[in-house]
C-alpha cells in the first residue's frame, strides 16, 4: 500500500467569524494528481496555505509522507516540507531577476550549484520560459511571462509535493498545453505529488487521479 | 505633596494652551497643503514630479531652528534696506512665528507621508474608477478612503513633533509647554514637577493616538500586482498652474530665505571664514561622529522595536504616545538614572547621547517601517519560508532588500534628528564635547555671532549629507537598470 503524501483529518479553519474549513479530510497518495474545485471563495486558496505551512488552522491534523507537520500548531516548518507552492498572485521577488530567483531556491533547498545551470535550461525548456526573460525582474514581464517564472520557481528544487493555484490563468492554449505536458512528466517522471486548484480544465494529455469539490465546507471526492 | 502640586498653575496652563495653538495649527496648516499636493502628483502626470519632490523635501533637512534665525535674519535685512518696518520682526516673534517657522520646517514630513501612501495605489485602480467617474468623484471616493490612515498619522506625527520643538518658540520669545518643564528642572530643580507636566503631552498624545488607530477601522491594501503599472493621464493645466504656484512660493519660503540669509547676510556681515571652520573643527568632528553613529544605532534600535513592540496596536499606541513625551524630560531621566559614579563611564561619554537620541526617535523609525511593510505582499516572505527558514541568508536576500526603502529613508531622517537635535543635547552632552547645535544655541543667547553664519552653513551641509547620499544611491539605480533594458 503506497503511503499518503497528503494526510488531513477534521480540519477546521475560521477567519474573521467565518468558517472556510469545517471537519475537512483529505488522503493524497503519493505521484497522485488530484484536481481541487469549488466556488471562488471557498478557501481552495486558503487549504493550499495550510497544507504549505503557512497558515495555523484552528484544529485538525495534517501529515506529510506521514510525519506530522500540524497538530493543528505547525510542527513541521513550511521549509521542511519539501512543497513547491505556485501561488495566485505568483509572489516574485520585486528587487530580483528571474534568475536570481530560480537560483535562490534552487540553492536554499541543498541542491548542488553545479547542478543548477543545468536544472535551470531543462525547466525553462519544459515550460516554455526563453532564458533571455531570466535576466529581467518581474516588473519588465508581461502577465503570462511572470506566470511561468513563477511555476519555474516551484518546481526549480525538485520538490516531493507542488501545489498550483490557478496554474492556467494568462496561459495561451499552446503554452496550456506545454504546461499540462510538463505536469504529465513531472508525475511520472520525478514522481511529483500535484495538487492543483484551478477554475480552468486542464488538457486532456493530464487527467487527474482524483477531483475533490468543496461543499459545505468540506471536501468531497469526485469519483 | 498636595494636590495643588499636580494641577497646573495659570502660567503653565496659558503655556500648555500655546503649545497646543502652535501644533494644532501646524498639523492643520501642512497636512491641508500636503493633501492636494500628494494627490496630485500621484494621480496625475506631472512634469518634473521627482523634482518636485526632491524640492519639497529639502526644508525639512533645514532644523527648524535654523530656519528661524534665517528668518529673523533675513527681516533685518530688509529692515536695513528700508523694505520692511520694524513691527514686522515683532509680528514674526510671536505663537504665528511659530506656526510659520514651523510649518515650512514639517511640511515636508506630511507630504512624504501622504504621497508615499498615495503613490501605492494600483494605477489600475484608478483606471477602473476613470471608466464611470469624474477625477473629483475618484479622489473622494477612491484615493482619500484608501490613505485616510496616513493622512491621520501625517497629522499627528506634525503635531507631536511641534508639541515638542521647544527651540524656535524659545527663540521667539514665545511661553511653550516645554519651556515650563525645562524652567522646573534647570532654575527651580524641581524634577519632580518636570518629569509630571512631562506626562501632559504623553496623555494628550496617547489619546489621540488611540482615537486615531482604535476607532476607524483600518483598511490596509497592498498591491499584487507586479505589472508594468499603466499611464497616469496628463494632469489639467489648473493643476499643473498650481502646483507650480505653490513649488515656487514654498521653494522661496522653506529653501530661498535660509539661504538667501546665510549668504547674503555672511557676504555683507559676518563672512564665513576658514579660520573659523578650523577654530570649530572639534565642534563638527564631534556633531559628525554623534550623528553617524546615532543615525545607524536610531535605525538598528527602531528595527528592534518594531519586531517587538510595534505589531500589535497598543504596542503602536504606546511608542508613538513616547514621541509627545518632551525630549528634555529623557534628559532629565537619564540624568537621573546615569548621573552616578558607576555609570560615569556612560554618562561622561558621547554613549549617553547615543543611547538618549536612539531611545527618543526610535518611534518615528518603527512608525517608517510600520508603514512599509502595510504595502508589502506577505506572500513575499512566505515564498521564502518555502525553502529556508528565516536565517542570514534569508535576510539578506529577501527581508533586507524589500525594507530597503524604508531602512533608508529612517536613516536619513535618524541623520537629520541627531544633527539637528538641541534639548537633550544641552542637558547630558558630557564635558568636553559640543554639538554645532548647542554651540549655535549658546552663541545666540549669549550674544556671540561672528560665528553664527559658519555654524549655520555647517549645519545646513551636514543635513544635506543623507539627501545626497541617497540621490546618488537612486540615481546609481536608475543607470543599471537603463543599462539592463
Amino acid at each position: 500500500m503506497s503511503k499518503n503524501a497528503i494526510s488531513i483529518k477534521n480540519l477546521t479553519y475560521e477567519i474573521n467569524g467565518t468558517t472556510i474549513l469545517q471537519g475537512a479530510s483529505i488522503d493524497i497518495g503519493e505521484k497522485e494528481l488530484v484536481s481541487i474545485k469549488g466556488p471562488s471563495g471557498c478557501g481552495k486558496t486558503t487549504l493550499l496555505s495550510i497544507i504549505a505551512g503557512l497558515t495555523t488552522p484552528q484544529s485538525g491534523e495534517i501529515s506529510i509522507f506521514n510525519q506530522k507537520a500540524n497538530t493543528p500548531h505547525i510542527v513541521l516548518p513550511p521549509y521542511k516540507r519539501s512543497i513547491g507552492l505556485l501561488f495566485q498572485d505568483l509572489a516574485l521577488w520585486p528587487h530580483m531577476s528571474g534568475y536570481d530567483q530560480l537560483k535562490y531556491v534552487f540553492e536554499s533547498t541543498s541542491n548542488s550549484s553545479n547542478d543548477f545551470e543545468r536544472r535551470m535550461s531543462e525547466t525553462c525548456e519544459r515550460i516554455g520560459l526563453p532564458k533571455e526573460l531570466l535576466e529581467k525582474r518581474p516588473s519588465q514581464l508581461s502577465r503570462g511571462q511572470q506566470q511561468r517564472l513563477a511555476i519555474a520557481r516551484a518546481v526549480i528544487h525538485h520538490p516531493k509535493i507542488l501545489l498550483l493555484d490557478e496554474p492556467l490563468t494568462a496561459l495561451d492554449q499552446d503554452l496550456r498545453q506545454q504546461f499540462a505536458t510538463f505536469l504529465a512528466t513531472l508525475k511520472n517522471e520525478a514522481q511529483t505529488t500535484i495538487v492543483i486548484v484551478s477554475h480552468d480544465l486542464l488538457p486532456d494529455i493530464v487527467k487527474p487521479d482524483h477531483e475533490y469539490l468543496y461543499s459545505n465546507e468540506k471536501l468531497i471526492k469526485n469519483f | 505633596m498636595n494636590i495643588s502640586s499636580i494641577l497646573l498653575s495659570t502660567k503653565e496652563l496659558s503655556a500648555l494652551t500655546n503649545s497646543l495653538t502652535i501644533a494644532g495649527w501646524v498639523a492643520i496648516i501642512t497636512t491641508l497643503i500636503a493633501l492636494p499636493l500628494a494627490i496630485a502628483i500621484t494621480t496625475w502626470n506631472v512634469k518634473a514630479s521627482n523634482f518636485i519632490r526632491n524640492i519639497l523635501m529639502i526644508p525639512l533637512f533645514i532644523p527648524p531652528y535654523v530656519h528661524a534665525l534665517t528668518w529673523i535674519n533675513a527681516i533685518y535685512l530688509l529692515i536695513k534696506f528700508d523694505v520692511a518696518q520694524y513691527n514686522l520682526l515683532t509680528a514674526m516673534r510671536s505663537v504665528p512665528g511659530s506656526i510659520i517657522i514651523l510649518s515650512i520646517s514639517y511640511f515636508p514630513l506630511a507630504f512624504m507621508l501622504i504621497s508615499r501612501t498615495a503613490e501605492k495605489i494600483p494605477t489600475q485602480l484608478i483606471h477602473a474608477a476613470r471608466m464611470t467617474h469624474s477625477t473629483l468623484s475618484i479622489i473622494t471616493h477612491i484615493i482619500l478612503p484608501l490613505i485616510k490612515g496616513s493622512i491621520i498619522t501625517a497629522a499627528l506625527l506634525v503635531f507631536v513633533l511641534a508639541f515638542n520643538t521647544f527651540d524656535v518658540p524659545a527663540y521667539f520669545e514665545t511661553n511653550v509647554f516645554l519651556t515650563e518643564i525645562f524652567t522646573q528642572f534647570s532654575s527651580k530643580f524641581n524634577t519632580l514637577k518636570a518629569l509630571q507636566l512631562s506626562a501632559v503631552p504623553f496623555v494628550i498624545s496617547a489619546g489621540l493616538w488611540t482615537m486615531a488607530l482604535l476607532i476607524p477601522k483600518e483598511t490596509p491594501f497592498y498591491t499584487t500586482s507586479q505589472l508594468r503599472e499603466g499611464t497616469k493621464p496628463e494632469a489639467p493645466q489648473v493643476i499643473t498652474r498650481s502646483i507650480k504656484i505653490i513649488i515656487v512660493l514654498f521653494a522661496i519660503i522653506g529653501i530661498g530665505i535660509p539661504l538667501f540669509s546665510i549668504l547674503f547676510g555672511s557676504i555683507l556681515f559676518n563672512p564665513v571664514m576658514p579660520q573659523d571652520i578650523h577654530k570649530l573643527q572639534p565642534v563638527i568632528i564631534d556633531t559628525t561622529f554623534i550623528t553617524i553613529l546615532s543615525s545607524f544605532v536610531t535605525v538598528i534600535m527602531g528595527i528592534g522595536t518594531y519586531l517587538i513592540f510595534y505589531r500589535n496596536k497598543i504596542g503602536r499606541i504606546t511608542l508613538l504616545s513616547l514621541l509627545a513625551v518632551p525630549a528634555m524630560t529623557y534628559a532629565i531621566l537619564f540624568i537621573t538614572g546615569f548621573n552616578r559614579a558607576s555609570l560615569q563611564w556612560i554618562y561622561g561619554s558621547p554613549l549617553v547621547l547615543l543611547a538618549a537620541y536612539g531611545l527618543r526617535f526610535l518611534p518615528i523609525i518603527s512608525e517608517i517601517i510600520y508603514g512599509h511593510v502595510q504595502f508589502l505582499n506577505q506572500q513575499f516572505l512566505q515564498a521564502s519560508l518555502l525553502v529556508r527558514p528565516i536565517d542570514y541568508i534569508s535576510i539578506r536576500k529577501i527581508i533586507l532588500p524589500l525594507m530597503m526603502p524604508a531602512l533608508v529613508i529612517g536613516w536619513g531622517i535618524a541623520w537629520w534628528l541627531a544633527a539637528s537635535e538641541l534639548p537633550i543635547t544641552l542637558l547630558i552632552q558630557p564635558p568636553g564635547f559640543q554639538t554645532i547645535t548647542s554651540r549655535l544655541y549658546i552663541f545666540l543667547h549669549y550674544g556671540s555671532k561672528e560665528l553664527m553664519n559658519t555654524l549655520t552653513l555647517l549645519l545646513l551641509v551636514l543635513c544635506f549629507i543623507p539627501i545626497i547620499i541617497v540621490q546618488s544611491l537612486v540615481l546609481s539605480k536608475q543607470s543599471n537598470v537603463k543599462k539592463r533594458n
